[in-house]
């Protein structure tokens, strides 16, 4: 909630050159990139209830304030190995057409720009089943663009 | 432009009017069938409201309502003061003016006026004066004085009411469900374990007492009778017959029982569907009911009644049954069983539930039973109920609608499972007790039993259906369950207690669990799953004989 107020202001101040506004985060060793949009707040860790029959990167429900949503646990959804929660860990809570879910990351970064010259397509078009919508370069560090929409069912 | 708030007033009251016209106008033709006399008081009644809908919609502007209102009125004061002589002709043009101001209101409600509709209206004034003109002139003896229930009518124009958004009315209950909650986070809170505050528990039960209240009012709030919709089917019925060229008469029993406003708007479509497949394959055509030496009027039966916390919605008609033989022949060519011997027939008829599964031999404009049927059930099922179906050939069907009377709370009990909590509704459980896992008889294939009272039940261990680990516990708790007729013993590690629980759909995006129904927050904070018993025995494969390959 509290992006939103900065979001638009920034939005103004980057109107000539065309950038992207994305929270980052690390997930492995790598980090990644959301764009500001989808974000609705970032949490602590939540105790998760798990649940029978889906996929095993989707850890469970939590209940934040009253409204039930699910979370994936990034590690288990980018192929990487599983490891303990830490007190960095954080859950992403993103808003997907009306729909919340909860992504567990390791540590959330930044709210940084990336100027749309500097976002490339991935690679081979198809990496984690379209998971990953770009790749960024923000001072000449890479950041993986995800598309919040594979996120679940990808 | 008309003020939008009146307009949405006028469109729910017509509504309103038109559920309880029809039912009138039915009654109109059927009286004139039977060769009685037109009952007075029924004219006047469609009189009245006819007018009470022009009076409105003149106010409002509505010119082509207004003009079809007013043009029915005058064939209806013609009738109810034996000028001419009610013939079924004029019940239909009657019914058409329902139809049409029906179609209205949606209009309205979308562009905010009826002026598209001219010439329908037109047209439909045209056949009224027509059905008016060519009518038999002179007086009838016919319109009696007699038989009147006025005050049937008194009763539904008068009402201290007022119209709530259905939408607030949500918003005040999931609120009420969130103080429920925020209520046991505060008073079974964890800091609060092992301490005595004797002023803190005092004023805790008062907020207890109260948030109780508040709840069954809130819940209070949303039931309403039933009779409304039951009305509705008085005109699907008379339609179908019509078109089918049956003779029915629908007999409307419990129109009071009150029921969620949510689960009543939920069910009016798969009613129609079952009503119509009365008609249409249920009721034999006249004179096959005569050669068969049954009434040559066939019935049918809607009723509703509250039964150990559900709604149970009925339909039953005393036509010719589901046909075992046809529905098995469909079943073996679609390759969905082998052998039927010794298949129990609620286990056959549990065929026509699926989806395209149809043994119609025609499939009319009415229905074809069976293209829907599996409609009836998964809409059911959505509301946490279930279907049972019973029949017998040459004697009827009779289809059951098992409701949850609430959509929003049930009594749960709370057990445990590897740390994790699950609510099984309260309902469910006949009993509780600890078993020694050696007691245990189990089958080649892995699946346990008990003998239990002299009843031999299966075990099923919540663990592993959910694949929460083996763990080979000496003890565990059983709790007994029955539902859908059916017993099964639950394993569970511990038994928490029991809860109120306020149902939470759990997010959509996840797609239906299968054994899970929904989920509550415990005091806590943490979000549990509510069991759910049908689901939970198919996990477990407890379809017994003729189990439906999906």
């Amino acid at each position: 909630m509290l992006m939103e107020g900065g979001q638009r202001e920034n939005t103004r101040l980057d109107e000539e050159g065309r950038s992207e506004k994305v929270l980052t985060f690390k997930v492995g060793d790598e980090d990644y990139a959301i764009s500001i949009e989808y974000i609705s707040e970032i949490v602590g860790l939540h105790k998760i209830t798990p649940l029978p029959d889906v996929p095993r990167y989707v850890k469970g429900v939590i209940n934040l304030r009253g409204k039930i949503i699910p979370v994936v646990d990034m590690r288990l959804r980018l192929g990487i190995p599983e490891r303990e929660y830490d007190e960095r860990t954080c859950i992403v809570v993103v808003n997907v057409e009306g729909d919340l879910l909860g992504l567990i990351v390791d540590r959330v970064n930044e709210v940084t720009d990336i100027p749309e010259d500097q976002i490339e397509p991935p690679p081979s078009g198809e990496e984690v089943g379209g998971l990953v919508k770009g790749l960024g370069k923000v001072r000449e560090e890479v950041k993986i663009l995800l598309d919040v929409k594979k996120i679940l069912g990808g | 432009m008309v003020d939008r708030e009146l307009l949405e007033g006028f469109l729910a009251d017509s509504a309103e009017m038109l559920d309880q016209v029809e039912p009138y106008v039915i009654g109109l033709e059927k009286s004139f069938r039977e060769g009685g006399g037109v009952d007075k008081e029924t004219l006047n009644a469609i009189f009245r409201l006819f007018h009470s809908l022009k009076g409105a919609s003149a106010f409002l502007g509505l010119e082509n309502i207004t003009k079809v209102t007013h043009e029915a009125e005058g064939l209806l004061s013609a009738l109810r003061d034996g000028k001419i002589r009610l013939e079924g002709r004029h019940v239909d043009v009657i019914l058409e003016g329902c139809d049409f101001i029906r179609e209205a209101l949606v209009v309205i409600q979308a562009d905010g006026s009826d002026r598209g509709l001219g010439d329908r209206a037109g047209a439909l004034i045209e056949r009224i004066r027509r059905a008016l003109s060519e009518g038999p002139v002179g007086p009838t003896e016919e319109v009696s004085e007699v038989r009147s229930e006025p005050t049937q009518v008194q009763r539904d124009l008068k009402r201290s009411d007022i119209r709530v958004d259905l939408e607030k009315l949500n918003e005040l209950n999931d609120l009420i469900g969130e103080l429920v909650i925020a209520e046991t986070m505060v008073v079974r809170n964890p800091d609060l374990r092992g301490y005595r505050f004797e002023n803190f528990e005092k004023a805790a039960h008062q907020l207890h007492l109260i948030v109780r209240a508040l709840q069954d009012l809130s819940m209070s709030l949303r039931m309403v009778p039933i009779g409304g919709l039951f009305r509705r089917m008085i005109r699907v019925v008379h339609d179908a017959a019509k078109r089918t060229g049956k003779e029915v008469e629908l007999f409307i029993k419990g129109e009071e029982t009150e029921v969620d406003k949510t689960v009543i708007e939920a069910i009016a479509d798969p009613l129609v569907h079952l009503l119509r497949n009365a008609v249409d394959h249920g009721i034999e055509p006249p004179e096959e009911r005569r050669r068969l030496g049954k009434p040559q009027k066939g019935r049918i039966e809607l009723e509703a009644r509250h039964e150990g916390g559900e709604v149970l919605i009925a339909v039953r008609d005393d036509g010719r049954g589901l046909d075992r033989e046809a529905i098995l022949v469909k079943a073996k060519e679609r390759g969905l069983i082998e052998d039927a011997e010794g298949l129990p027939d609620e286990e056959v008829y549990k065929f026509i539930f699926l989806p395209g599964f149809s043994t119609a031999k025609e499939v009319t404009d009415v229905s074809g039973r069976g293209v829907g049927m599996d409609v009836v059930k998964s809409k059911v099922e959505e509301l946490r109920g279930w279907v049972e179906i019973r029949s017998q050939k040459g004697q009827g069907t009779q289809v059951i609608l098992h409701l949850p009377l609430t959509l929003a709370i049930i009594d749960g009990l709370l057990v445990e499972v590897e740390g994790v909590r699950y609510v099984i509704p309260l309902f469910l459980v006949r009993e509780l007790f600890v078993q020694d896992r050696r007691d245990l008889v189990v089958l080649p294939d892995g699946k346990a039993v008990i003998r239990h009272h002299g009843r031999l039940l299966p075990v099923v261990a919540l663990r592993s259906l959910f694949g929460l680990g083996t763990r080979d516990n000496k003890e565990g708790v059983l709790v007994v369950l029955e539902g859908h007729g059916r017993w099964v013993c639950l394993e569970v590690d511990e038994v928490v207690g029991q809860r109120d629980i306020v149902i939470k759909p759990l997010p959509k995006v996840l797609g239906r669990i299968k054994g899970v129904s929904g989920c509550t927050i415990l005091e806590d904070g943490t979000v549990s799953l509510i069991l759910d018993l049908q689901g939970l025995m198919e996990r477990f494969g407890l379809r017994v004989q003729g189990e439906i390959k999906s």
